[in-house]
């Protein structure tokens, strides 16, 4: 597939592949984000992913000492253009290569959907012209994969939502949505890991912890992950809530 | 050993050089804004570069320490006194026990560190010390410092000792609460703080916008707003036009992109800044001319000028090598020739050379660099061209020619 490489500033680099939000783009992307770590090369110093975009930052100053010591033609070129080639070699030949169709596990994210959980529903409901029971199913039904994880540390940007529940933000953002909100827009959907400003239709509400600083894994999600949603009633909610860890700092 | 916090400041928090490796969760780098004061500020006490340190942010704290301290300020220059008396900015300060450093509002800048020797002690959160206050965690329980909180330091390394002795040794009757260093951080080293002209280099997006627009950019006397924070720093200028409406989707950023909201007015983005973004970029500022951004407060002007990405990484390695020079002056002090290294000045006002090429050579060599001639690269070219060359990170950078 193609893509094309551009900095980002002096310390850091974006690949970028042709293709929209699709599932197929999106294959070749962590494919590739993974060649990359595999291989490794002594000035990258971490690499992240989103949609269709491979971002690698690297340390320009870092020693290249197999390419510095041997040859003195290679301090002609810039840390930035040894570092395009390596990368354009690494990905020589890149596909969505026959392994990636082993199933991938499936991470259960308990939600208790409507109420006091979900004060969008209703309007959510009356806008697709479905009931609120057919949302909910609707959007639990589905398998989705994490495309990115950002906003704020362990928010999972996930798709792709069925068409018929795709629908604009909110006009007006709430200014507050409570820690573990499952929320949607567009043909995303996503969970709030604190309690923070925002603009996407409140469905319901996870007891489980987005992201813990002090848990390892810190981010219960990364890119790539498969996921679905399993509706759970109020009582068992508050039964997992009071099982999981303390909170911290501005958490819910 | 520990310093109590009196009066906490406007905004002060404990930062290193950055959290890295969560940013494919969401987590932002944070760490100090201005990494180059940081990093001189721990070298002068003889700390590692990354050891925490207070951002303290246009209006600072008091701190009582209660045992004798070897500490560093540097960056934006907040007024600064010792029981009333003027601590100077960019050297090493040796702080009587029972002293109490009062730290006031900015004459200068934005931002000072403050370091101390053996470094400020707090849990490391996710491989790093440094708070992020959006997110409560890290630093010193995740916030910024209130009054009545206690900071524990460490230990003093061996050369915060010796500094520290030979201040003692030094002081005069008349010091009991604190002595400063004979020398100090060459002003030639230091960023251009007070020029207000930083160095971009190209956005991906810069040609989405109109020609117009782009031409602005370069010309135009930008004004900070007050909204800015640790996140961004916010510009208000005539509004940017792109030339054909964009639907972007969301990808990278960092610390120094410049993105521009549909209002027109451009952010610099800054270390507390989210990890993805949707805006176009329209240019990402030198990592070179970072620590001049964080020292622009609100009501300050700015211009920018552009550079190519080959001149910003020669430029960050140049400032690679006067930090190496001014820490390796720093670590031995007693030995010829380090302090006569163009990084370290002393009171006598007499202006310090670049030394002797042999020195050069002898110097960077225990450095693990070379330093090498035009000639020796380009031997075919006239020997007026000869700009001194630094090998370093795999590559020959030009270093500036001064005339000796």
């Amino acid at each position: 597939m193609e893509f094309e490489i551009y900095p980002l500033g002096d310390a850091a680099l974006t690949i970028r592949w042709a293709g929209g939000i699709d599932p197929k783009t999106f294959q070749v992307i962590q494919e590739a984000k993974r060649r990359l770590e595999n291989r490794q090369h002594p000035m990258i110093r971490e690499i992240t992913s989103a949609y269709t975009t491979v971002t690698v930052f690297y340390d320009p100053l870092a020693a290249d000492h197999a390419g510095a010591i041997h040859s003195e033609d290679a301090d002609s070129a810039s840390s930035y253009d040894k570092l395009c080639s390596w990368i354009r070699e690494q990905l020589e030949g890149l596909c969505t290569c026959s392994d990636s169709t082993e199933s991938m596990p499936v991470i259960e994210i308990p939600v208790c959907y409507g109420g006091r959980f979900g004060a969008d529903l209703q309007e959510v409901a009356k806008r697709s012209g479905l009931s609120e029971n057919e949302v909910v199913k609707l959007h639990s039904a589905t398998e989705y994969v994490v495309y990115m994880v950002g906003f704020t540390p362990g928010f999972p940007y996930l798709g792709l939502l069925p068409e018929a529940l795709e629908m604009p933000r909110r006009s007006e953002p709430r200014l507050a949505v409570p820690a573990g909100s499952v929320a949607i827009a567009g043909r995303q959907t996503g969970i709030y890991p604190l309690e923070t400003p925002g603009g996407w239709h409140i469905i319901g509400r996870t007891p489980l912890k987005l992201f813990h600083p002090l848990r390892h894994p810190s981010s219960l999600l990364k890119a790539g992950d498969h996921v679905r949603f399993v509706p759970i009633p109020e009582e068992r909610f508050e039964e997992i809530c009071r099982s999981t860890a303390p909170k911290w700092g501005r958490e819910g | 050993m520990s310093i109590a916090v009196k009066r906490p400041g406007l905004m002060t928090s404990i930062q290193d050089l950055g959290r890295f490796g969560a940013r494919e969760v969401g987590v932002p780098v944070s760490g100090a804004l201005d990494t180059f004061a940081m990093r001189v500020a721990n070298i002068l006490v003889g700390n590692r570069e990354n050891s925490p340190v207070l951002e303290m942010t246009m209006s600072g704290p008091a701190l009582l320490f209660e045992q004798d301290s070897l500490i560093a300020l540097c960056g934006g220059e907040l007024t600064a006194k010792v029981n009333g008396i003027p601590v100077p900015y960019w050297r090493p300060v040796l702080v009587q026990r029972g002293s109490v450093l009062d730290i006031g509002y900015a004459r200068s800048g934005c931002r000072a560190y403050l370091s101390v020797a053996g470094g400020f002690r707090v849990p490391s959160v996710m491989n790093s010390c440094s708070t992020f206050l959006r997110g409560g965690f890290g630093g010193y329980e995740g916030r910024a410092l209130k009054e009545g909180d206690v900071l524990e330091t460490g230990t003093p390394g061996s050369i915060a000792q010796s500094i520290q002795r030979h201040l003692f040794n030094g002081m005069q009757e008349h010091e009991r609460e604190a002595a400063s260093a004979s020398w100090f951080v060459s002003p030639e080293l230091l960023p251009a703080y007070h020029y207000f002209t930083v160095r971009l280099v190209n956005g991906p997006e810069a040609d989405r916008f109109d020609r117009e627009s782009r031409e602005r950019f370069w010309s135009e006397t930008y004004r900070v707003t007050p909204r800015s924070d640790r996140m961004g720093c916010r510009l208000e200028g005539t509004p940017l036009h792109l030339s054909a409406p964009l639907e972007m989707i969301s990808e990278a950023v960092a610390p120094g992109t410049v993105q521009v909201p549909p209002n027109g007015q451009p952010i610099v983005l800054l270390a507390d800044c989210q990890t993805t973004g949707g805006y176009p970029r329209i240019a990402h500022v030198a990592s070179v001319d970072l620590p001049v951004v964080a020292q622009l407060k609100p009501g300050d002007t700015i211009r920018f000028r552009p550079v190519s990405l080959e001149e910003a990484q020669d430029l960050l390695a140049i400032r690679e090598y006067e930090l190496r020079l001014l820490a390796a002056g720093v670590e031995r002090p007693g030995q010829g020739s380090c302090n006569s290294f163009l990084a370290i000045r002393d009171e006598s006002g007499i202006r310090k050379r670049y030394p002797p090429m042999a020195d050069f050579i002898s110097f960077l060599i225990y450095w693990h660099y070379e330093i090498t001639d035009c000639r020796r690269c380009h031997p075919h070219e006239p020997p007026q061209c000869h700009r001194p060359q630094l090998r370093y990170g795999g590559k020959l950078w030009r270093l500036p020619y001064r005339p000796g």
